[in-house]
């Protein structure tokens, strides 16, 4: 059950827009696919949706093959970035839209509605048009929309994307806890790797049309499968011939082994964080004579500890543990 | 007298154009008051648009509205009861009406055509739609008499028929309809369809529920835009229909026949009362169109 995608391939003109993929979303999970733009992850969800047809392969949604069934036809919950809101409705209107189509009796439809008007929190704002209400507040709309007619999958375009930063972080704790209570298979898209990581229990990682890496967030964070995985998910630093996270290197007063001089060019603090770009000393080792500046990040406390400052000269090197396991993986991967 | 006369047209001329105005908008912004926030070089302004409305439209307005009752009421009321006239208006009217509602379905189709589809030569239907209303009217008949008048290639000949009055001014109202919900159906968004499409809705459901209500207010200031026009129209009946008198002859006509034995008050007359029926059916769209949207 679940979501089965088999070997679907679409291009668009001569842009491949997916190259071959096959899925598997296992049923009432919360999966993200998330990808750079261009990378496929729309594409994707639209055909699952309904709204573009595949050029090969096969989609079943819940058990049942779709490949070639109208959007109309598929019971899916749909949700879009920009709300796609029925303007001229009120949010009761919007809502029981769904039902109404499907001939629901009257008092039925009502109960529903107000069952989830309660569910998304808007239950004193059923006579408000949509322009009446905020971003957040018509994003919840939507989803009370797309859930009303009990669609057996929910996708969701970038739900949060025209959201600003503080509404984004409500709104997606809101949806985890929602997942929670309903239960519904979902499928979201999303450009935002901290959001994929946050709401999502299963990550697929888009990337060209391709699938590069699919698992839980903490896989995809600890054992990225390919370069441009690891590239996406967090940030990445170089340090000489390695790639690895800004926070898995060590700043030291004094050398110690493994450890390079540097002079910090720029300390910037953000909250509790403390970034750090760094100007290695050239030498004649392996870290070579031009490089740009290393990242580095650092919580406040250790910060403060050292008691950096802008210009003070340093020694780095990465930390024990994970942070160099990752860097010599994916310096092969880089030379090959 | 008088001084009624010209206390009563001011608010309604006045009126009209806003509600026009902010049904092209559909905002009910517009209709909020605002007292107070008119600074120096904003109350100068309005004070030179009000003078500029009132010497191109209000004050001849209100004369046309005296000059319709000067010779009394009763020449007022013979003028409107007397049997050519009262054809001639009928004809303009319900033509006028036909018009419109041929215009909202014809409108409709054109203006989706053109939004929704691509095809080679859409260009040249865009550059056509406007072809009515860069003719001069008196053109617009010759054009329309090659094709169906006692000449016509076609065999069908409407010169003087009442079938004349209505061709006519479909011709010259084509183009409204069509300018008004072209660019609301434009900007319509395409994910509310397919939201509704997701949620089971066909796609007439989805047109009725969704996109027709999305569409009214253009659609009602088409209607509104083409139903004035016809009613008004002239030049391209004196040339297409044929001017006779109870069958082809439109209510434009009747006023030039008044002005020309010198009848200014029954020309009048007859001019208030077309005013009055523009001036109605503006009122009654914005009421019916108003009252179908939720608070």
């Amino acid at each position: 059950m679940g979501i089965e995608i088999h070997h679907v391939k679409k291009s668009f003109g001569s842009f491949t827009a997916l190259e071959d993929i096959s899925l598997s979303v296992p049923s009432g999970g919360l999966t993200a696919l998330l990808g750079p733009s261009g990378s496929g992850k729309t594409t994707l969800l639209r055909i699952l949706g309904g709204q573009e047809e595949p050029d090969a392969g096969s989609v079943h949604l819940a058990g049942r093959d779709v490949t070639r069934l109208p959007a109309q036809q598929r019971n899916i919950g749909f949700v879009f970035q920009h709300y796609a809101a029925f303007t001229h409705m009120s949010v009761t209107k919007n809502v029981a839209f769904g039902l109404e189509v499907r001939k629901t009796p009257k008092a039925q439809v009502r109960r529903r509605v107000q069952e989830l008007l309660e569910l998304v929190q808007l239950e004193r704002l059923g006579d408000r048009l949509p322009a009446q209400l905020s971003g957040g507040q018509r994003q919840r709309m939507a989803l009370a929309r797309a859930l009303a007619v009990d669609p057996s999958v929910l996708l969701l375009d970038e739900p949060f994307g025209a959201l600003d930063a503080k509404v984004r972080k409500e709104l997606r704790d809101w949806l985890r806890q929602l997942h929670e209570e309903v239960h519904v298979t979902s499928v979201f898209v999303t450009h935002d790797q901290e959001e994929a990581l946050e709401v999502a229990d299963t990550v697929v990682v888009m990337n060209q049309g391709r699938i590069e890496q699919v698992g839980t967030p903490e896989e995809i964070y600890d054992h990225p499968a390919s370069d441009f995985v690891f590239g996406f998910i967090g940030e990445v630093t170089r340090f000489g011939g390695l790639r690895l996270r800004p926070h898995n290197l060590e700043v030291t007063l004094d050398p110690e082994s493994g450890s390079h001089p540097g002079r910090i060019t720029r300390l910037a603090r953000i909250g509790f964080e403390v970034r750090l770009e760094v100007l290695l000393d050239s030498g004649p080792d392996s870290l070579g004579d031009s490089h740009p500046p290393v990242h580095v990040q650092l919580s406040r406390t250790e910060s403060q500890a050292l008691d950096l400052q802008q210009g003070d000269g340093i020694w780095i090197r990465p930390r024990a543990a994970a942070g160099v396991r990752e860097a010599e993986i994916l310096r092969v991967g880089a030379e090959r | 007298m008088p001084t009624s006369a010209l206390n009563t047209p001011a608010p309604g001329t006045d009126a009209a154009p806003g509600r026009l105005r902010s049904r092209f908008r559909s905002t009910p912004r517009s209709r909020r008051r605002r007292r107070s926030t008119l600074t120096r070089p904003a109350g100068l302004a309005l004070g030179i648009s009000v003078l500029w409305f009132s010497l191109l439209v209000m004050i001849p307005l209100a004369l046309l509205l005296i000059s319709s009752v000067e010779d009394g009421w009763s020449t007022f009321w013979d003028t409107l009861t007397n049997v050519q006239t009262a054809n001639a208006i009928r004809l303009t009217l319900v033509s006028a009406l036909a018009v419109t509602a041929v215009n909202l379905v014809m409108g409709l189709l054109i203006a989706w055509v053109l939004v929704r589809d691509r095809f080679p030569g859409r260009w040249l239907i865009e550059l056509m739609i406007d072809i009515p209303f860069a003719l001069p009217s008196l053109v617009a008949g010759l054009v329309l008499l090659s094709l169906y008048g006692p000449e016509s290639p076609l065999g069908i000949n409407v010169l003087g028929t009442p079938a004349s009055v209505f061709l006519a001014l479909l011709f010259v109202t084509l183009p409204f309809v069509v300018r008004t919900v072209q660019p609301v159906l434009g900007e319509l968004d395409r994910d509310v369809e397919r939201a509704a499409h997701s949620l089971g809705a066909s796609r007439a459901t989805t047109v009725r529920r969704i996109i027709l209500p999305a569409l009214t207010p253009a659609l009602a200031a088409g209607a509104t835009l083409c139903f004035a026009r016809g009613v008004g129209e002239f030049g391209a009946l004196v040339i297409l229909t044929g001017n006779r008198p109870n069958i082809s002859e439109g209510a434009p006509m009747r006023i030039q026949s008044y002005i020309e034995v010198d009848n200014t008050a029954a020309a009048a007359t007859v001019a208030v009362l077309l005013l009055a029926t523009a001036l109605a059916a503006t009122l009654l769209v914005e009421i019916l169109t108003s009252k179908e949207r939720p608070r």
